[in-house]
């Protein structure tokens, strides 16, 4: 915008903030008028799409941070399973060992 | 090509024509070749017509006295050999294995291993006896195919024979589940078989288990590794680096290969599987080769298998130089000097972490009953053979407190007698990855709960950054406000802190922080 200021002439592209008085609209030939109204038109497309990119990467922040979040979730849902598969062994490992005991007891119980 | 060098204990530095980043360079010490790689994998800065290259952290600890340096180029020489002081001692350098003298080098990895280079062929012959049964053995009692792979199928497939630097014997077995906790049983299963028959494991994740031979040693002669495959969503899975599309690496059926004379089960298609696991140019010898796991492949790995290892094999080396080193036993902490007076004689004492025991030790000495737990077999091999208490009594336990499964062993196994329990963790959780530490305070608050009224927790930290070791993973100080946070989540509580700054000769030291927990 900075640039496009300083090429085109102050109040095309919206409300002259310069300060200077305002000078009688000199008639232009209808080729520069018709540049001229283009050149609006071309201003307001321009402020579209930045507000449309501004938008674009907020969404895109958005997106990423939700992609972060997910792959933490991801991992640590991974974690969580091999932390399941330890509990498990630990589980099967002192079930097997009660096991034999509790075989004799049953017999005991039986005799 | 000729460079003037500069070396010290930090960096080396090549002045002359710059270097492609592809090119191989090969530092010797002593003669002997102790580092190759290229200067696009290591830790280099360019400034002007200088190369600066830091030492693998790894060598830059073990960097001591001097030595003749000389540097190859692509395998010749590019420097004069010249005398490199890296400190003030006067001995000549040398690295050696502690304790068996065996040469070292740089490995793949970036870590000190063991130089296979010039050895004799009786050594081959026996991993590949130990290979050869467990092959056997496994199928006969699980039903399990183990197969040659890494390095083991590498030499043989492009060489016609075993690497001459290769350290180990390399076996895998695809597993029939596709789910990782499945196959994470599964190889807890075979885990368990193993260790039944007599055989020393070491488990690094829950998909890389690792044989030690002979065993119940302090130093081990060779080892032989064995890796869970996979295949998970149509992508397979080589424990712990490769992941390519399944497609792409057929594994069976196994078929035998010529393995120094012997037939041995390897993988259907051995190129597909050495392309998997050392990439596409795995036929052309690279003796700069460095494994770089990609990311995807990496965090997979992590996050379903876990890695138990943190640094375990740096606090086993650690514990193999200073028994090598010793005179005589290491002395006791103040702390432990002053808690085994203060507490009523016999009393039960847990102690996480004990290292080479002097702490341990020093309680058995003083009437305790002290049960001891590390992960570090030549620490405990050692403090096995120390003499025995003269008044309590002391009980060893390995245990890789990393791991949840033998965190819960060391609580079943400490709960025997209905006194109050003393554990004691001198700075344990600093060398434990944070489900460690998680799972290490939830052993803590089991057994305090177990065993009742009068039961405390006797923790010490650093909870400063310090330089300590640099070169090691896992290594560093806890944060006060983090265990704070750990020890209410495990509704643990402190009962009293005390800070000291522990420093040597009248340097300030670091600070380190002493609490007892308590239940509620």
């Amino acid at each position: 915008m900075s640039e496009q200021s300083q090429t085109i002439p102050p109040g095309v592209l919206g409300p002259d903030r310069t300060g200077a008085p305002p000078e009688t609209e000199p008639s232009h030939p209808p080729h520069l008028q018709a540049l001229l109204s283009r050149l609006e038109g071309l201003a307001a497309d321009v402020a579209r799409l930045e507000a449309r990119l501004s938008q674009a990467e907020a969404e895109s922040r958005e997106l990423r941070a939700e992609t972060a979040r997910l792959d933490e979730d991801l991992d640590e849902s991974r974690r969580l399973n091999l932390r399941a598969a330890e509990l498990l062994d630990v589980v099967y490992t002192e079930l097997g060992k009660q096991a034999p005991r509790g075989e004799a007891e049953e017999r005991g119980n039986g005799e | 090509m000729s460079y003037t060098i500069h070396a010290d204990s930090n960096v080396l530095i090549l002045t002359g024509p710059a270097l492609p980043p592809d090119h191989t360079l090969s530092v010797l010490l002593g003669n002997r070749r102790i580092w190759t790689f290229r200067p696009s994998d290591a830790d280099t800065s360019v400034s002007g017509d200088s190369l600066t290259v830091r030492w693998p952290p790894a060598l830059a600890r073990r960097l001591s006295g001097s030595a003749e340096l000389s540097l190859l180029g692509e395998g010749r020489p590019i420097s004069a050999p010249f005398k490199v002081h890296f400190d003030d001692s006067d001995a000549d350098f040398s690295l050696v294995e502690p304790g068996t003298g065996i040469p070292q080098v740089i490995n793949k990895w970036g870590r000190i291993a063991r130089s296979f280079e010039g050895r004799g062929t009786a050594l081959v012959e026996d991993v590949l006896d130990q290979a050869e049964n467990l092959i056997s053995l496994v199928r006969t009692k699980m039903d399990i195919d183990l197969f040659v792979t890494g390095g083991t199928l590498l030499g043989p497939v492009r060489d016609g024979r075993i690497m001459a630097n290769d350290d180990d014997a390399d076996l895998a077995y695809l597993s029939a589940h596709h789910n990782p906790s499945d196959i994470a049983l599964e190889s807890y299963a075979l885990e368990k078989m193993l260790t039944a028959e007599g055989y020393e494991t070491v488990r690094h994740s829950a998909g890389h288990l690792q044989l030690n031979f002979p065993g119940e040693s302090i130093n081990d002669r060779f080892y032989i590794d064995i890796f869970t495959y996979f295949v998970v969503n149509g992508w397979f899975y080589g424990t712990f680096h490769a992941r390519e599309r399944a497609s792409d690496v057929q594994v069976l059926p196994l078929r035998n290969l010529d393995v120094n004379g012997r037939k041995l089960p390897g993988p259907a298609e051995p190129a597909q599987m050495l392309a998997a696991i050392y990439g596409a140019g795995w036929s052309t010898p690279d003796p700069a080769f460095r494994f770089v796991t990609p990311p995807a492949a990496r965090r997979r790995f992590h996050s379903w298998l876990g890695d138990l290892d943190a640094d375990r094999e740096n606090w086993e080396d650690y514990h193999r130089a200073e028994i090598a080193a010793s005179e005589g036993p290491p002395p006791p902490s103040e702390w432990a000097e002053r808690l085994a007076a203060e507490l009523t004689p016999g009393s039960k004492i847990l102690e996480l972490g004990c290292g080479l025991g002097a702490d341990a030790l020093c309680f058995a000495d003083a009437g305790h009953d002290v049960y001891a737990v590390d992960y570090s077999r030549p620490a405990l091999h050692y403090l096995a053979s120390r003499t025995a208490p003269v008044e309590g009594s002391l009980k060893l336990r390995r245990a890789n407190l990393n791991s949840l499964r033998p965190a819960a062993d060391v609580a079943r196994w400490s709960s025997q007698g209905g006194k109050p329990l003393h554990v004691y963790a001198r700075l344990l959780l600093d060398s434990l990855t944070p489900g460690g530490q998680a799972n290490t305070l939830l052993l803590i608050r089991h057994v305090l709960q177990n065993h009742g009224p009068g039961s405390l927790a006797h923790i010490e930290i650093n909870p400063e950054p310090a330089d300590f070791h640099d070169a090691w993973n896992n290594y560093r100080h806890v944060d006060e406000s983090y265990l704070q946070k750990q020890l209410e989540l495990q509704g643990l509580h402190i009962q009293d802190r005390t800070v000291q700054r522990k420093g040597n000769n009248g340097q300030p030291g670091h600070i380190q922080l002493s609490i007892n927990v308590r239940t509620p």
